[in-house]
């Protein structure tokens, strides 16, 4: 019986059935995963790491994770490299054009994935290298570095530019002053875009199934495929590993900036 | 608010105490305040004034004691059934309603017709003298305007008790002065109780019929303004009234309501303290008189540091017996006293009290 | 100097040099005509592709289809997220609302293929939720394999962005505005009504565009949950290139969903502006 709060008890119930909502496929898959029977028992029959070992023995998934690594260890240091000069010249810069610059960096973001995909796959066919990982680097490095744009323009937003002024006042040449002085201050930025582009190299499906072939295929488009084909939890099994890597990601997220800041750099 | 104008109500407090997680905002706290009073909560920040206006505006639940308004208890209700019309430090006028419609607010929640608020809202327009902003949106309004559009939509329900809290807070200086007796007049015309919040002390004595002075959640001295600033009750009070000298004071021989007290070599004949207890001299630094050297009565001293005020010259003086205290004296054209020079000090009687420790 | 912020964008502008690249191919392309057996294309330039597309019933049904579906999905996004968002940004106990954004920002992260994957096995016609209704006795239901499924999985999909989204905007409501309003007699029902929804609009417009696009390009889930059934743009585009190889006709339905998706979004954009813009004369 608190007067103070803004909210009845019936909506805070609701917003408590609609969490419930959110969290059940995340719940629901981990029970999954570890149940030891090859199809849906309830209740479960028993606790077994059957499907992990079938998911790291399979050698099509173990091809799909590696590609995936691949594509996730090129196209995230990329994004970030492509995109610091970029959200520093955004917010740190006047010049003639930079709206148009800016709506133009952030186009990819409102194109469907399925259209990025089949450009991507007309650019390869038109200029003859085919499909494969690099046009998958190239397409995903394109779709996701406005996301590390976004995070690092909103970081510098809050950056007060008379801190890199003074470091100059106290005698840093202006490489320095940006080193020790504004890097440091952009790690949430940093973090926030890189865990964005990351996230979207390893999960992405809608672009790379347009660029993946029999050979090389990457960890989602391996799991639909597999889905489609069998009938096992293994996929389950990969779920849980991808989740328990983002909830590592949360925490270090937590602890490096905290959750509330993530947000405001989303 | 024409002849319909609210009546003023009574407010009482009673033994209220809030504390969260074990550290007490307010506690125990009892105030009465007569019909048609300003009464102003006085205090640093920290010191519950803002919890217990909120507890009276129903957004702070009390863990205990009793809140009433003319007898009836308000406790039970929530925020939107007591009649006690708030006024937000940062006004917080809705951004997306005109200043109509700010106003209006209130009588639309109470289910009032167009008809019948349209009078009442062009009257506290008139009375907060903003009838020609009527169209505007907050955001188009200066600072002023927007602290009247938020006293006319408080009026305008013409509530029980009228709730301000730091009114004045977001008002340059200039401007200040000259609202705060503009709204002292409209509550004494108008008669409503009125509850006020500031941490500005001569704010609270401009405005106030009672002054309560708050500290650490509980209240240290309910008094007239006058009375709060002549013979403040406690130490604290006499702090945060610019009393700039609290002495140690041993009382000697009393003579009737009086007694003698003497502070080392210093001495003053004042009242007998209210309360038994430890004791110290409050002393304003314009109630120690300098004089050019030790004559009869006086104690000597030396200055010790000396800076100029304007029209009056501000003393630090230090005594033979070591005690260090503030004097002022007017300067009068002359200069001011040079630091080391000897000179005798004494204190005015009728300008010092006893306050409790 | 002058050329400073321009060398600082050239990685940028080059990544979008490619992307144009890419999509001037995908344009080029879809004028052309396919070599019958490869991948290859030739000239000369035809309208024959878009002719061909804009003529197909598949074709008109899907682009109908998929906005009545984005849009059924945003608005139930919308419902079912508005409530979770304001009790997120009101809430005064600090663990309920880190634990609420813990499980918030580790199923926005934790992928498209792994949800969808839930889903299927909790709705199929076997899963968790048909499976204890019959246990209950109660009748079982077909949740997966039609629009039922798709609108579930792509719904809990965007949940997360959008509470995300809207929360940053309840937020810089003041808390203050809410309790003037209660103060001056309105109900908690009558203070979201006349304070909180009007003050919101800007950021619940973002919320549900942003929702919309990602609705809109909904992909893996109705592929997934859809069974074949759920005719979506991606999809149908995914599914003519699997089939048919035939990249110009493709490119062409792939360019004129493209511009249904920008003129949707474009007129979401312009509500969200036209209602930013309203509220900006009245904020202090």
């Amino acid at each position: 019986m608190n007067a103070l709060r803004s909210y009845s008890p019936q909506v805070a119930l609701l917003a408590a059935a609609v969490m419930a909502f959110v969290l059940l496929p995340v719940a629901f898959i981990t029970l999954y995963a570890f149940n030891d029977a090859g199809y849906l028992s309830l209740p479960p029959k028993g606790l077994t790491l059957r499907w992990f070992v079938n998911f790291f023995e399979s050698a099509r998934f173990r091809a799909a994770l590696e590609a995936s690594l691949i594509v996730a260890a090129v196209v995230t240091p990329a994004s970030l490299l492509i995109a610091v000069p970029a959200a520093l010249a955004l917010v740190r810069c006047r010049f003639v054009g930079r709206d148009l610059v800016n709506s133009a960096i952030m186009s990819p973001l409102v194109v469907p994935g399925a259209v990025i995909g089949i450009s991507f796959l007309s650019l390869s066919t038109r200029i003859g290298t085919g499909i494969g990982l690099g046009p998958i680097i190239a397409a995903l490095a394109c779709f996701a570095f406005p996301f590390a744009v976004r995070a690092l323009v909103a970081n510098l937003h809050g950056l007060d530019p008379r801190l890199e002024e003074a470091a100059r006042n106290l005698g840093a040449p202006r490489w320095k002053a940006f080193a020790f002085v504004t890097l440091p201050q952009l790690r949430p930025g940093l973090l926030a875009g890189g865990i964005f582009v990351f996230v979207e190299a390893i999960d992405n499906f809608s672009i790379a199934v347009f660029l993946t072939n029999s050979r090389t295929t990457t960890l989602p488009v391996e799991a639909f495929s597999y889905i489609r084909d069998y009938d096992d939890p293994t996929v389950a099994a990969m779920a849980v590993l991808l989740m328990s890597f983002s909830i590592v990601l949360v925490f270090l997220i937590d602890r490096l900036v905290g959750l509330d800041r993530f947000l405001e750099l989303k | 608010m024409g002849a319909d104008q609210p009546r003023g109500c009574k407010l009482e407090v009673e033994g209220l105490a809030k504390s969260y997680g074990g550290v007490a905002a307010i506690a125990d706290v009892t105030l009465a305040v007569p019909p048609g009073a300003l009464i102003t909560l006085l205090g640093p920040s920290g010191c519950g004034k803002t919890t217990l206006m909120r507890s009276i505006a129903g957004f702070v639940v009390p863990d205990r004691g009793r809140i009433a308004v003319d007898g009836r208890d308000l406790l039970a209700l929530p925020p939107e059934r007591r009649s006690t019309a708030m006024l937000f430090q940062n006004y917080s006028l809705f951004p997306h309603m005109t200043v109509e419609a700010n106003v209006g607010f209130g009588l639309r929640m109470r289910g009032l017709r167009r008809a019948e608020a349209a009078p009442r809202i062009a009257d506290a327009l008139r009375l907060t003298r903003i009838a020609e902003l009527a169209g505007r949106y907050p955001g188009q309004l200066s600072g002023g305007q927007q602290q009247r559009v938020a006293l006319a939509r408080a009026l305008v329900t013409r509530p029980d008790i009228l709730l301000l809290d730091e009114p004045f807070g977001a008002l340059d200086q200039n401007l200040r002065e000259q609202v705060q007796i503009e709204l002292r007049k409209l509550q004494q015309s108008l008669g409503i109780t009125t509850l006020v919040v500031t941490h500005d002390q001569l704010e609270a004595l401009t405005l106030s019929d009672l002054v309560a002075v708050m500290n650490a959640g509980r209240i240290e001295q309910i008094a007239p303004p006058v009375e709060i600033y002549d013979r403040p009750a406690t130490a604290f009070v006499a702090r945060f009234m610019g009393v700039e000298n609290l002495l140690p004071v041993a009382l000697g021989s009393r003579d009737g309501a009086t007694v003698r007290a003497s502070a080392g070599k210093l001495e003053a004949t004042v009242s007998l303290p209210r309360e038994a207890g430890p004791s110290l001299l409050a002393v304003r630094a314009d109630a120690v008189q300098l004089q050019d050297a030790a004559q009869s009565g006086a104690v000597s001293a030396r200055i010790s540091f000396a800076t100029n005020r304007g029209p009056s010259a501000l003393y630090e003086v230090t005594t033979d017996d070591g005690q260090t205290l503030q004097a002022s004296e007017e300067r009068r054209g002359a200069a001011l006293r040079a630091v080391g020079t000897k000179v005798g000090v004494r204190l005015r009687d009728e300008s010092c009290c006893l306050v409790k420790a | 100097m002058r050329a400073r912020p321009y060398l600082l964008l050239l990685p940028a502008l080059l990544a979008l040099g490619l992307f144009a690249a890419a999509f001037l191919s995908f344009v080029t392309i879809s004028f052309e005509t396919a070599t019958p057996g490869t991948i290859l294309t030739h000239g000369p330039p035809t309208l024959a592709n878009y002719r061909s597309v804009l003529a197909s019933p598949l074709a008109r049904s899907t682009a109908l289809d998929t906005l009545r579906l984005a849009a059924l999905m945003t608005v139930l996004t919308a419902v079912l997220g508005y409530p979770l968002a304001y009790v997120l940004a009101r809430s005064t106990s600090r663990w309920k609302r880190r634990l609420v954004l813990f499980g918030l920002i580790v199923t926005f992260l934790s992928g498209g293929v792994t949800r969808a994957y839930a889903w299927l096995i909790i709705l199929g016609n076997r899963g968790l939720i048909n499976q204890m209704l019959a246990a209950l006795g109660l009748p079982t239901f077909r949740l997966v394999h039609n629009e039922t499924g798709v609108v579930i999985g792509v719904v809990h999909f965007l949940l997360p962005f959008f509470v995300l989204t809207l929360l940053a905007a309840l937020k810089n409501i003041p808390l203050s505005l809410e309790e003037c309003a209660r103060n001056l007699g309105a109900s908690r029902w009558r203070v979201f009504w006349h304070v909180v929804l009007p003050l919101s609009i800007p950021g619940l417009v973002s919320a549900a565009s942003l929702s919309f696009a990602g609705a809109l390009s909904a992909f893996l889930f109705p592929e997934l949950l859809g069974g074949g059934r759920v005719h979506m743009a991606s999809n149908v585009i995914f599914e003519t290139i699997l089939t048919d190889f035939n990249l110009p006709r493709v490119a062409a339905m792939a360019g004129l969903f493209l511009v249904l998706a920008l003129v949707a979004l474009g007129l979401l954009g312009a509500l969200e502006r036209r209602s930013a813009r309203l509220w900006a004369g009245g904020a202090r």
